[in-house]
């Protein structure tokens, strides 16, 4: 009942777009003119948007879009964030950008972005999808103080990769969905083999830090680095260090995952070199180009308070420097409709925001036997901590984890570090 | 008749601009009209770029918004910034090993390289040697960064074929700056060597047969003559390795990007962090000043060893 | 007849040996094996990175590593060739132009200003001398954040002027071509000044011809500071098709991000091979140049 009413959302979508709508049709005596350049910046590998350029040369041809990749600056979100205002300082034209919750308390701090509410009520039919097709999780993660600053294209939550040929070699069952954090040690244990030889085969690896990584497990025994309202820093909580002195035996004492540092978790994993991780769906990408299958996915282990999953969304927004938000707007809709995201979907890319794009069998053709888990845990998701200020913070914590996975600083000593830079750090945005 | 026919151009030349400049004049011209695209190279994107940060200090600028004033705030900033100390440190430290190892070792191979041998091996061993300089560093920084990863990297792997417990060259405060350093003396002792060899073979011969004749050893013609002959290279040598070394950044931001912690981050690199990835214009400003101040304290220091020691002939 | 030969040649080598060992022969050793090791170890990284950008991606990190090539896997390098979004070939056109213009331009300016102030009077002369000579103290990093304003509102950023002009000069170049102008004889110029001679030709076409080695070393300098530069892309440059070698290839590590190694070390290859082809070539002239910088510094 509910995909039906998903799928006719998607044929009055689809309609919407295909047919040239009411403005662009009667504006033809500005089409024969020179079309509107757009220039839309995104994270996401940028051949992900071709087959949507192609589009736009039918459905908008008052619009020429360019679509140009915006780096990571050597970082994560972070790192994005920055070099997306280091351009926008420098005078670039950007029309479009896409940002995903992390940067989006930056940007928005930065009056970076237009709030989309304007454009939405004026369009039914972009109102009818947000409100219908995009779950309201994603939908209220790209509010800034009530008004929506992004239009939901993607999102991601974090599970376990394992591969399920060396399960099978050593006889461990697939895990379970309810497995905690004995039932991972166990399977760690059991799989790993490391001697510093040649064929040294490590059971976990994960990012050793990034805001989103560390949320995945941080969630999972009910705690946070940061405050609910992400307005103080939580790292001294004594769950925080519980979580941190796990994975940091890990590799310390059990020596059952490497050092991050230098470390090809990518590489590692597909040459079985690795036998689990934790990623979001973007990790399907990369195993597709390398032909890699022995692979399935489960939850996060769990350890206590309730079950929860990080989840961060991106989405197009409108750049307040934009000379045509009315053509950036048609943008934003084109880029994250249904074919755009399907083009998403099959190059491995993230979980698309549209529940009827993620409710077609497609989707669960791209992907491991246990697919359909990624949108699944929805209902239970929580956001990844973005405060505005997420690019002095991720660095902060990034810096200290360090300490850790070395073994230079217990977890106390390191969080105490952390926690002394973060406190003056987070005193900025109450101030 | 020579000089008839050469000074009658020259004379109506001279008497021509004469009348306008003048000798002196129109020589000044010149000099001016010459020097005139450096100097505004130099003017536009030196000399005004430094009054512009002298004044950015006392800003507080994010690039997006405009400026406030800061007054002091930035300058008393940098005396509790605790960070400062430990990236000094880290700079200094591998300024100083990597223009020590950079210079000992450079001129050890070009007085290695500077003996008897057949052409293709002197060929092969220099090319060898020189080559890695010419490639670009951050590129090469990932070669490397895959060689030194700690677990099932390629520099640990034949340490253990050899018996040695692998090494954290990536991830530990006591290995990092040492493999930032030893990627720089890969990296540039190279060039180095190329510019002791040229010292060496700007040495005339007869220096050496005199020594031969005295009874010198190997050593002590090396200690008498070389050493104080190629000083004036051995200055120049160590002033550019200082310079260049002062500003690794690419280094380090493929090897470590400045960790673990901030056990390998450089001051240029923390520069160009809280300058555009933190966008404080005006601290960044002020702390760079701190590496302009350390930089003329040095360069003094240099003219003041160089006239004690350099021995120019 | 051949005994006394024989002890002729046995007391000289005697003689020869007793004031050289075993000192000598220790030293000796410790330079070869110091030749010959470091040579090994400045070759084996590149020869580990061409002997794995052949290997099959997945077994790119396989131990033990090869030095040489094991496994014949071209298709890495197709593969960074035709890759629709990392033009490598566009990568190394852009550094080379970038780092052609730059020479040039700094060849020009430096030449120019150094013959000026080697060989010319005018007033102010010692003063803006001194202020070249001044700002080679000044270290990138410090005109790093007013460049970028002024780069800003020129507005300059993203496109490779932001790269060149701030590079058309270096005090570095008018400091070393100075020196050269200066040591020109003195006669030279007085007899051009004879013949009449404007000062634009004793410059172009008498004593610049002369400076042939202090200028090829100039170049060389300038050429491998550009093509290395990282920061000034870093932050000038957002398109990818304006992008020089060192900053995509960092890049690259993250954006392809599938831990494709090979092919990193594929596309890293392309970028070194040109160089290396281009030095075995012009090794003598290269290092010539390198070394002209140090002898009159």
């Amino acid at each position: 009942m509910l995909r039906l009413s998903g799928l006719g959302v998607v044929g009055a979508a689809l309609a919407a777009c295909v047919a040239p709508d009411g403005a662009s049709s009667g504006d033809a005596g500005t089409a024969a003119q020179e079309p509107v350049g757009i220039i839309a910046t995104t994270q996401m590998p940028v051949n992900t948007f071709d087959n949507s350029i192609e589009r736009s040369l039918e459905q908008l041809p008052n619009i020429a879009l360019e679509v140009n990749a915006n780096g990571w600056g050597g970082g994560g979100w972070d790192g994005y964030s920055d070099t997306l205002l280091t351009r926008i300082a420098g005078g670039e034209q950007i029309d479009v950008i896409m940002i995903a919750i992390e940067g989006l308390g930056l940007l928005a701090a930065k009056n970076v972005l237009v709030p989309l509410d304007g454009f939405i009520q004026a369009d039914p039919e972009a109102e009818e999808i947000l409100m219908n097709d995009v779950h309201v999780t994603l939908r209220e993660m790209l509010q800034v103080d009530g008004q929506q600053m992004e239009y939901p294209f993607s999102w991601n939550n974090m599970v376990m990769y394992y591969n399920t040929a060396v399960f099978e070699e050593v006889g461990l069952e697939p895990p379970a969905n309810d497995w905690n954090w004995d039932d991972f040690l166990e399977a760690c244990l059991a799989v790993a083999r490391v001697t510093g030889g040649a064929d040294d085969r490590f059971a976990y690896s994960f990012w050793g830090g990034g805001m989103f990584g560390m949320a995945a497990w941080y969630f999972n025994n009910d705690t946070s680095p940061l405050s609910e309202d992400w307005l103080e820093s939580n790292v001294l909580d004594p769950k925080v260090l519980e979580t941190l002195q796990f994975l940091a035996d890990l590799i310390l004492v059990h020596k059952v995952a490497p050092n991050p540092e230098g470390w090809d978790e990518w590489a590692q994993f597909h040459a079985g070199n690795l036998v689990m991780r934790t990623c979001g769906r973007w990790c399907i990408g990369g195993s597709l180009e390398a032909d890699f299958t022995t692979y399935n996915i489960q939850y996060q282990p769990h350890q206590a308070g309730p079950i929860r999953t990080v989840a961060g969304t991106d989405g197009w927004g409108i750049s307040t420097s934009s000379e045509n938000p009315d053509e950036a707007w048609e943008v934003v809709k084109l880029l994250s409709g249904t074919d755009a995201s399907l083009d998403m979907v099959q190059l491995g890319g993230n979980i698309p925001a549209l529940r009827s794009v993620a409710e077609m069998p497609l989707f669960a053709d791209y992907g491991p036997a246990n697919t359909a888990l990624f949108y699944e845990t929805l209902d239970f998701a929580a956001t990844v901590p973005s405060p505005p200020n997420f690019n002095a913070v991720e660095p902060i914590l990034n810096r200290n984890y360090a300490t850790i996975w070395n073994g230079e600083k217990s977890v106390e000593e390191a969080m105490q570090a952390a926690h002394d830079e973060l406190v003056p750090e987070m005193a900025k945005l109450q101030g | 008749m020579a000089t008839a026919d050469l000074s009658a151009p020259g004379g109506f030349r001279r008497r021509f601009s004469i009348a306008h400049w003048g000798i002196a004049g129109r020589e000044a011209l010149a000099g001016y009209l010459f020097t005139a695209p450096a100097l505004i190279g130099l003017l536009s994107f030196t000399a005004l770029p430094i009054v512009a940060s002298l004044v950015l200090i006392f800003l507080n600028y994010d690039l997006l918004t405009p400026p406030t004033w800061a007054s002091g705030s930035n300058i008393s900033r940098l005396f509790d910034d605790s960070r400062m100390l430990i990236i000094y440190r880290n700079t200094v430290q591998l300024v100083a090993g990597a223009t020590f190892l950079n210079n000992v070792l450079g001129l050890l191979l070009a007085v290695g390289l500077n003996r008897s041998m057949p052409w293709i091996l002197r060929y092969i061993l220099r090319t060898s040697i020189f080559f890695p300089v010419l490639t670009t560093t951050a590129s090469l920084a990932v070669v490397w960064r895959f060689l030194l990863t700690q677990d099932r990297g390629v520099v640990n792997f034949l340490l253990g074929q050899i018996g040695l417990d692998p090494v954290p060259w990536l991830s530990s405060s006591r290995w990092a700056l040492i493999s930032a350093t030893i990627y720089d003396v890969w990296k540039s002792c190279g060039f180095l060597m190329v510019i002791y060899l040229a010292g060496l073979q700007g040495i005339p011969v007869v220096y050496y047969e005199a020594a031969r004749i005295d009874g010198a050893g190997r050593l002590q013609q090396f200690r008498n003559v070389t050493l104080p002959l190629i000083s004036p290279t051995a200055f120049f040598a160590v002033v550019i390795s200082l310079i260049g070394a002062f500003q690794i950044f690419d280094n380090v931001w493929v090897l470590t990007s400045g960790g673990p912690g901030d056990a390998s981050r450089t001051i240029t690199m923390y520069i160009y962090e809280k300058a555009f990835r933190g966008f404080e214009m005006g601290y960044a400003s002020a702390v760079s000043f701190t590496l302009f101040m350390v930089l003329i304290c040095l360069t003094l220091g240099q003219f003041w060893v160089a006239r004690r020691w350099v021995h120019y002939e | 007849m051949a005994g006394t030969l024989s002890s002729n040649t046995e007391t000289a080598s005697a003689a020869r040996r007793a004031r050289r060992s075993p000192w000598h022969y220790l030293g000796e050793s410790v330079l070869w094996a110091l030749l010959v090791g470091i040579a090994l170890i400045e070759v084996a990284p590149l020869t580990w990175m061409f002997s794995t950008s052949l290997r099959d991606p997945k077994n790119s990190f396989d131990l033990p590593p090869d030095f040489w090539p094991t496994a014949f896997h071209w298709q890495n390098y197709h593969t960074v060739i035709t890759s629709p979004d990392i033009e490598f070939l566009l990568f190394f056109w852009n550094s080379l132009k970038i780092a052609l213009i730059v020479s040039a331009a700094q060849l020009l300016t430096c030449s120019m200003a150094g013959f000026a102030f080697g060989r010319l009077q005018f007033r102010g002369r010692d003063f803006l001398f001194g202020l070249f000579l001044a700002s080679l103290m000044v270290p990138a990093t410090v005109t790093l954040i007013p460049s970028f304003i002024l780069i800003k509102e020129m507005e300059l950023i993203n496109t490779h002027w932001a790269l060149i002009l701030p590079s058309i000069t270096s005090a570095f170049g008018v400091f070393l071509l100075r020196q050269h102008f200066k040591s020109l004889p003195e006669e030279l110029i007085n007899a051009a000044k004879i013949d009449g001679a404007t000062y634009f030709r004793i410059y172009w076409q008498i004593l610049l011809p002369l400076t042939g080695p202090a200028l090829s070393a100039l170049g060389i300098f300038t050429f491998l500071g550009s093509w290395n530069n990282f920061v000034g892309p870093l932050l000038f440059l957002r398109d990818w098709d304006l992008y020089t070698f060192p900053i995509a290839i960092a890049t690259l590590r993250g954006y392809m991000g599938t831990g494709n190694q090979s092919e990193v070390l594929a596309g890293i290859m392309i970028s070194v091979f040109p160089i290396l082809v281009f030095f075995l070539f012009a090794q003598r002239w290269i290092v010539q140049g390198a070394a002209i910088t140090g002898m009159k510094g």
